[in-house]
């Protein structure tokens, strides 16, 4: 009887529309963008630009921006390319900050700002959803990453 | 990380700025349908333009504590059986300033219990400095700065960055990390998994150093804590490795004090017999004697070294040790200390074991010992003031025989957030850490158990 429910259930709409961002999910792919080319930037180079450690490349000043706190891809942009939790980054820009050596990335509300962001700021870099990675990439943008 | 963050766009020779990145965040429909917020955000980022960005990013930290023994005399200044929130309570703030891609600023202001006398708080700038890094691996810092002796000197204040309740006094209490009005030269370099740092550092202050006397003698000698402003210069080479999981720092540094010219450093006491096996110590100028040599300030070599590392996952050890050595002086601090911490991680929670010592040279534990327990008989006329300044002159330079052991926990309320409890036991042939009660002896085998509860944050 209570399988019998739950089939019932999940042959409605709304349980599909509930199961929807399953299916967003399962695309979990990130994608570091930059104002320019960047020659050579991987994804070390990537963790050390997030770390405060690489500020500049060949002159160019580098300018990380990353989305605010609680937000699903910022989790998934620490795990997939620096390799850490977010709360282990947060920890980490916490004890940087208070040894007097510099600020953490600055934080934007969504990726359409990361993407307006890197698009007209020279050095920016950002990372967006590999769904929102549209096949006509604006003038400016360069893929550094994709994870 | 979630400290607000402000951007203007600077325009050469003039004070408008345009403020951006306040805009509160767009619905996710919104981000979904990648439209109307996406059309904001071109404008914002149109307003950022190409120009040089300025940044400001503003940030706080505190520490509630509270902190009680089971002795009637104070630990650490402030700790009783009455219970105190002075010992570790605190409030600061930060502001950092990102001028350019090279220049930078910060300013750090803290509300912290007094350092020139033990009822007011005081709000005073830790730091202020400018910075300059012209590469990435270059970094030149000129202004008030930390000195970085230890592995958690320059974040000492900000107690949501480490798992235990108090660093350890056998470490941390011995050469408190100080602010120098500095240049701080700092040398990177970038490994696959860390980074290497070294620095070079040259400064100086005005300290205030408490000396807690137990027998004073009118005005000239109060009884209790007295506060005496010194000149602290200061010059140093530390070499620091920070990787993923592990830590490690080697500093030596010489440090130069230069009391007020009333305040003689004595190179040693001179004796004056009085009689067959009667006699005192002279500790001043100013005593009556054959006079003794004096400095006008006390040069001392400073060695630090730690680490910190995971010898296992889940696992955290870090260790430290210190060597304090004076030159020209045999009334000066002299001492070797050090302690290992074992911390386990289980999740959100850090239960930790230190155990720490300290221990001052012979030379130095000889002289305190000399001075404290050599009296002359009262009713001998002069006898009260000397056998005081003698008593006075034991308790001026810190000494130590001492170890502890901590038990304790660290719940992490957020990644910026921690609730933390310890019990501490302390035992102690002599040490300078307890405020002792007129007419107690200095080397008397004490010991003290202390319980600390704190939350500590940042924001």
């Amino acid at each position: 009887m209570q399988r019998r429910a739950f089939l019932t259930l999940a042959a409605t709409p709304c349980a599909g529309l509930l199961l929807q961002p399953l299916s967003v999910q399962a695309d979990e792919g990130v994608v570091v963008i930059a104002n320019a080319p960047l020659r050579g930037v991987d994804g070390e180079a990537i963790k050390r630009i997030y770390g405060g450690r690489m500020v500049e490349l060949d002159g160019q000043p580098l300018r990380p921006v990353q989305l605010a706190a609680g937000q699903a891809l910022r989790r998934r942009f620490a795990n997939a390319v620096l390799q850490q939790s977010d709360e282990d980054f947060i920890a980490y820009w916490t004890v940087r900050r208070y040894i007097g050596k510099g600020a953490p990335p600055r934080e934007l509300a969504s990726s359409a700002e990361v993407i307006a962001h890197v698009q007209h700021t020279p050095g920016a870099i950002g990372y967006i959803d590999a769904a929102d990675l549209k096949p006509d990439l604006k003038p400016g943008l360069h893929v550094l990453l994709r994870r | 990380m979630t400290s607000t963050s402000f951007t203007c766009r600077c325009l050469a020779a003039s004070v408008s700025a345009a403020w951006l990145g306040l805009a509160p965040a767009p619905a996710l429909a919104q981000v979904a349908a990648g439209l109307p917020a996406q059309a904001a955000a071109e404008q914002s980022g149109d307003a950022a333009g190409a120009a040089d960005l300025v940044r400001l990013n503003v940030s706080g930290f505190g520490t509630l504590g509270w902190a009680r023994s089971n002795r009637t005399w104070s630990y650490q200044r402030f700790i009783d059986d009455t219970g105190t929130a002075r010992a570790d309570s605190l409030l600061g703030a930060q502001a950092d300033l990102q001028l350019d891609s090279q220049w930078s600023a910060a300013l750090q202001l803290k509300i912290a219990p007094s350092n020139r006398d033990d009822s007011s708080w005081s709000l005073r700038p830790s730091w202020a400095f400018v910075a300059w890094r012209p590469h990435n691996d270059w970094l030149l810092r000129a202004g008030r700065l930390r000195l970085p002796a230890y592995l958690n000197s320059e974040q000492l204040d900000v107690a949501a960055t480490y798992t235990p309740a108090r660093l350890p006094a056998e470490t941390y209490a011995v050469l408190p990390p100080e602010n120098l009005d500095s240049l701080n030269l700092t040398r990177s370099w970038s490994t696959g998994s860390g980074e290497v740092t070294l620095d070079v550092y040259g400064g100086r202050s005005k300290q205030t150093l408490r000396v807690w006397v137990r027998d004073g003698l009118g005005e000239a000698l109060p009884t209790g804590a007295n506060f005496i402003r010194m000149t602290t210069k200061a010059e140093g080479l530390v070499a620091t490795w920070n990787g993923a999981d592990s830590k490690a720092r080697l500093g030596v540094h010489r440090v130069i004090v230069t009391p007020p010219p009333a305040v003689a450093v004595v190179v040693r006491p001179s004796w004056v017999p009085l009689g067959p096996g009667l006699g005192y110590w002279q500790t001043s100028p100013g005593m009556p004697g054959p006079g003794v040599d004096t400095l006008s300030s006390v040069k001392s070599y400073y060695l630090t070294g730690g680490v910190e590392f995971s010898p296992a996952p889940g696992w955290k050890v870090a260790t430290e040790l210190n060597r304090v050595r004076p030159v020209g002086t045999e009334r000066s601090i002299d001492t070797r200390g050090g302690y290992i911490a074992v911390t386990r991680q289980l999740g959100r929670w850090s239960p930790y074991a230190t155990y720490g010592r300290l221990m001052s040279s012979g030379t130095s534990l000889a002289w305190a010992r000399t001075l404290d327990e050599t009296t002359l008989p009262v009713g001998l006329p002069g006898a009260e003031p000397l056998n005081a300044s003698m008593r006075a002159s034991a308790e001026a330079i810190p000494v130590y025989d001492q170890r502890s052991w901590a038990f304790g926990g660290a719940y992490a309320v957020s990644p910026t957030a921690k609730l933390k409890a310890e019990w501490l036991h302390t035992r102690a042939k002599v040490s300078s850490m307890f405020d002792l009660a007129p007419g107690e002896k200095l080397f008397q085998t004490r010991s003290i158990d202390v319980l600390s509860v704190n939350y500590s944050f940042t924001f």
